[in-house]
């Protein structure tokens, strides 16, 4: 914390020294500190799909109710994309599972029914925005996480659990941080991979890279388009270290 | 939030300090894209500043209604404990409705695609009639309202516990703990809108912490003091130390590192809405050590230093619905206009500032109408 807080001075301070330098375009970059994104978990079950040479699939389970035309420029799409690119001679298949509105104990019953049908490589789960939008209670929401990961785990499948979205306006209506403290502690306790979309995207706010506040259209294409576009490069960024990475082998 | 007590001599400023301090920490801590809540008192250990308000709450509500109790009977203790709660009832429809007047502002994020698409903002305000409903039986409330009604529900049930407290503090303390365990063993809880929620701050866990200060204030009054005990001194800081170790492990990667996994399954999770044993001792201890170092007559309280917490304390109701209001347009500042580091440190001190004037002219002006009355019947509940 302390040490975030002497980066953000810095970072203002910069930006406070040298407008000329602010003033350009900024890169585009999906770059995100080791401070907020840490792999600190391993996927056999990925890593033994690739050793076999056989398709690498993914399973997105989410709380989202989609455009169809934008579908494409959504992560799981940008995350096949990418996972293609870094392996062009593998088969790489992203699905994508969406359950709006559902709470997470809802999507427990849900992830057991699809598995059922389909076992993945990888379940990619997006959850807590809408145990947090109700006031659910966080213990509750806990203990359907846990219940969630260990069923993906029974059925032989490797699970990423992905948090809520970030922005200051968000943030001001809904309390977030309980449910994000809790994603944090059971992923831990699971050995799971945590993926910080929420402290990733209060990055890129806090730096400037993306903007919510600018209301014309042209603006919020460019924040949708930014936010999928890198998380979707970071999940598979995340995915390729947890899977190839030898200094991550299971003991 | 109970009225402060008239007469000066015996009124002990500890309570309005700490409580002012807690209303300083609670209006920082709820401009979430405030840096500056590093300073307040949840980044150093298990409990906060809520623990702080509740407790004296507890305490200067026995201390204010027991006195009603003894000189005017039941009815009359009851009948102006639920004349308080109205208060507070209108004044929480009012903050919601400044609340809700802002949010119309921020939601607008909701247009944005990006959380549309995973959020609906449709499924929050499906259906404003209900919500309004709801909001009027405290069941639908926007994030950081929480404290309010808890306080209005805990007042609410007070003249139940008050005639208890008087005859027998301990009786009621076993009761309330009684309470406190069954409500964490069996989940009790109230609900909230939209369905399926409970409330932030359970109040069957809470109603245990008011109470607590309610049986100290009766201990005080019949004379006890605080046990003077070195053990106790060196257990109650030692807690601190682990808790402050704990506490720093969340925020610093390193140190969090540094903590064996086993920690985290005995541990975890420290509840916040079922009031975890964890944070009541921590605020056992914490108040154990502050008491013991500050006394009643500590001589800094009355200094310049601790006036504008003490001022605040003294009118806790309004300046902490004050602050509620200024933090959620702190935060909206610093949200669509400028969220740099000296805008925050601004937002902070402005924040402050405008709590402290407040409260002082309150103070002024109830002096001021107190004076040329003086026949007047003194019991009152002026501040908060």
């Amino acid at each position: 914390m302390i040490r975030r807080c002497l980066c953000r001075f810095l970072v203002v301070l910069w930006i406070a020294v040298s407008p000329a330098l602010a003033q350009e375009a900024p890169p585009e970059s999906c770059a995100i500190p080791d401070t907020v994104l840490t792999i600190d978990a391993v996927l056999p079950k990925v890593r033994a799909a690739l050793q076999d040479g056989g398709a690498l699939t993914v399973l997105v389970v989410r709380t989202a109710n989609p455009q169809s035309t934008r579908a494409a420029m959504t992560y799981p799409a940008r995350l096949e994309a990418e996972l293609k690119r870094r392996m062009p001679n593998r088969e790489v298949r992203v699905a994508v599972r969406n359950l709006p509105d559902e709470s997470a104990a809802e999507m427990v019953l849900e992830l057991k029914a699809s598995l059922a049908r389909e076992l993945p490589s990888l379940v990619i789960w997006q959850v807590g925005t809408v145990d947090a939008m109700r006031n659910l209670n966080v213990e509750s929401f806990g203990e359907a996480l846990a219940e969630g990961i260990g069923l993906v785990h029974e059925l032989g499948s490797d699970i990423i659990v992905m948090d809520m979205q970030y922005s200051l306006q968000t943030t001001q209506l809904i309390n977030f941080q309980p449910y994000v403290d809790y994603i944090d502690w059971v992923t831990q306790n699971h050995d799971v991979f945590h993926f910080p979309r929420y402290d990733i995207m209060r990055h890129w706010v806090e730096d400037g890279q993306v903007d919510f506040n600018t209301e014309t259209p042209e603006a919020k294409q460019r924040s949708f388009t930014f936010v999928h576009t890198c998380l979707g490069k970071l999940l598979a960024d995340s995915i390729m270290t947890m899977a190839l990475d030898p200094d991550l082998v299971n003991p | 939030m109970a009225g402060p007590v008239k007469s000066s001599d015996d009124r002990d400023l500890r309570l309005d300090f700490f409580r002012g301090l807690a209303l300083w920490f609670i209006f920082v801590d709820h401009i979430p894209a405030n840096q500056f809540a590093w300073a307040t008192l949840r980044n150093y250990g298990l409990s906060d500043a809520t623990e702080i308000f509740v407790f004296i709450s507890g305490y200067t509500a026995t201390l204010v209604y027991s006195r009603v109790f003894l000189d005017r009977g039941f009815a009359f203790a009851a009948a102006k404990v639920l004349h308080r709660c109205w208060t507070l009832y209108i004044t929480y429809m009012f903050l919601f409705f400044a609340f809700t007047a802002q949010v119309a502002y921020t939601a607008r994020v909701f247009d944005n695609p990006l959380f549309r698409e995973e959020m609906g903002i449709a499924s929050y305000f499906e259906d404003p009639t209900l919500a309004l409903v709801h909001a009027l039986i405290l069941m639908f409330r926007p994030a950081n309202l929480d404290v309010l009604p808890l306080y209005i529900v805990l007042l609410l049930a007070f003249p139940l516990v008050l005639p208890g407290l008087v005859s027998r503090p301990r009786l009621v303390l076993a009761g309330s703990a009684l309470l406190y365990l069954a409500a964490r063993n069996f989940q009790w809880n109230l609900p909230t809108y939209p369905e399926g929620g409970v409330w932030y701050f359970n109040p069957f866990a809470w109603q245990f912490l008011f109470v607590l200060g309610g049986a100290v204030q009766r201990f005080r009054q019949a004379g006890g003091g605080l046990p003077s005990s070195r053990i106790l001194l060196a257990a109650s800081i030692g807690y601190l130390l682990v808790s402050l170790v704990l506490a720093l492990s969340w925020r610093i990667a390193w140190l969090g590192a540094l903590m064996p996994p086993v920690l985290a399954d005995i541990l975890y999770p420290i509840s916040k809405t079922d009031l975890d044993p964890l944070r009541l001792m921590h605020f056992a201890a914490l108040s154990y050590v502050v008491l013991y170092y500050v006394g009643k007559d500590a001589g800094w309280l009355n200094g310049w230093g601790a006036r504008p917490i003490v001022t605040c304390g003294r009118q806790s109701l309004q300046v902490f619905c004050l602050g509620i209001i200024l933090s959620f347009t702190g935060q909206t500042i610093l949200v669509q206009f400028n969220d740099s580091l000296l805008a925050q440190l601004a937002t902070t001190v402005l924040g402050i500032g405008a709590m402290v004037t407040v409260a002082r002219i309150l103070t002024w002006y109830q002096k001021a109408e107190r004076q040329p009355r003086r026949s007047a019947p003194a019991a009152k509940d002026a501040g908060a």
